[in-house]
């Protein structure tokens, strides 16, 4: 086989947006983790201090987060008050050589979904991850959930009529004709409706209605 | 008479997701009838096993076990620790820790295992009171 051959061979591919963030100070470890998580298809973002995570976390998206426990400067504990502070509840799986009973408990009860302690078997890791995205998955429905009622509520009576009979598929002429209005008149309270719930076609009123109901 | 501190471990025949119901089920049992008979502890589960270190009166501490013994709920019951008491450590009876937590696992797990090492045994057995107190301590367990 020649080299050509090898160096053309595809990179590992990773699942789209399956993104977990590695703050360690310790390279090999960082190193290590990218490498059994990228066997379970997951991208990791690696940072080399709690600051500088800090520093880049207004421009991330959600994603389970790796954290050391000691480090300089700011200690995985104080990153955990950090996120507590700023109401960020992405999972976050502290790691440590040997974890102390009332270190692991403090962290547990800051919200830590769980504590490794070094070496850890990739198979904990792997559980771990997975438990993570499900509880990522479930905020995101929360999150979404709230919003389309947060949405909703800011209707005027008439805007939330005329929803709930587009919702049930009536046409402006029909309801024009149920709201004894002008065709016109829908038509402005139909696009103002639509404006406000940040929808741009009827299958996302409807989307946004079915969210809400539930 | 003194009072004593029991403490003992077992293995959950609970599955998911059904546990979650049935542990707050036996919870609501256990502190009613805890109340009644001033036992003070804690319980923690972890999905696999139990945890659970009681607080008081030789007899009422006997009566409860007799009835948790039989609790087909869980299985190989070993109790880890039975020492008396100077004073209480928990102010009441609380569900300490409830969810998946393999950290938390990690510190029954080695106490079920048969006692090869009676000093290792006596560490893993304080290590565990330990975090059941630091659990209990300030505000109950954690959210999940």
């Amino acid at each position: 086989m020649s080299r050509s051959q090898t160096a053309q061979s595809p990179a590992p591919v990773t699942a789209p947006g399956r993104l977990a963030y590695v703050i360690d100070d310790d390279r090999d470890m960082r190193m290590s983790l990218r490498m059994l998580l990228q066997e379970d298809e997951i991208d990791a973002r690696p940072f080399l201090s709690a600051t500088d995570f800090l520093d880049a976390l207004g421009e991330l998206k959600p994603g389970p987060i790796l954290l050391d426990v000691r480090m300089p400067v700011m200690d995985g504990i104080a990153l955990l008050e950090a996120l507590t502070e700023r109401a960020i509840r992405w999972p976050v799986i502290m790691m440590t050589g040997h974890a102390e009973v009332p270190l692991a408990v403090k962290a547990m009860k800051l919200g830590a979904i769980d504590f490794l302690e070094k070496p850890f078997p990739h198979a904990e890791l792997s559980s771990l991850m997975g438990r993570a995205f499900e509880i990522l998955d479930e905020q995101a429905e929360e999150g979404g959930l709230a919003d389309a009622r947060e949405r909703l509520d800011r209707l005027t009576p008439r805007e939330r009529q005329i929803l709930e009979a587009v919702a049930k598929g009536h046409s402006n002429k029909e309801i024009a004709q149920e709201l004894d209005l002008s065709h016109r008149t829908v038509e402005m309270h139909r696009a103002r409706m639509m404006r406000r719930l940040g929808a741009r076609r009827l299958s996302d009123v409807i989307a946004l209605v079915a969210s809400a109901a539930r | 008479m003194g009072i004593r501190c029991l403490l003992y471990v077992s293995e959950s025949c609970l599955s998911w997701p059904e546990d979650a119901a049935e542990v707050d089920r036996m919870v609501a049992v256990a502190r009613h009838r805890n109340e009644q008979l001033s036992l003070t502890g804690a319980l923690i589960y972890t999905r696999t096993h139990f945890a659970q270190v009681l607080e008081g009166d030789k007899a009422a501490i006997e009566e409860v076990m007799a009835s948790i013994r039989a609790d087909p709920r869980h299985r190989n019951l070993q109790v880890v620790a039975d020492d008396p008491l100077e004073a209480r450590y928990f102010p009441d009876w609380t569900m300490a820790y409830s969810g998946p937590s393999f950290y938390v696992d990690r510190q029954i797990r080695p106490l079920l295992n048969g006692a090869t090492d009676p000093a290792r045994s006596r560490r893993a057995a304080a290590g565990l009171l330990a975090l059941m107190r630091e659990f209990a301590a300030g505000g109950g367990g954690a959210p999940n």
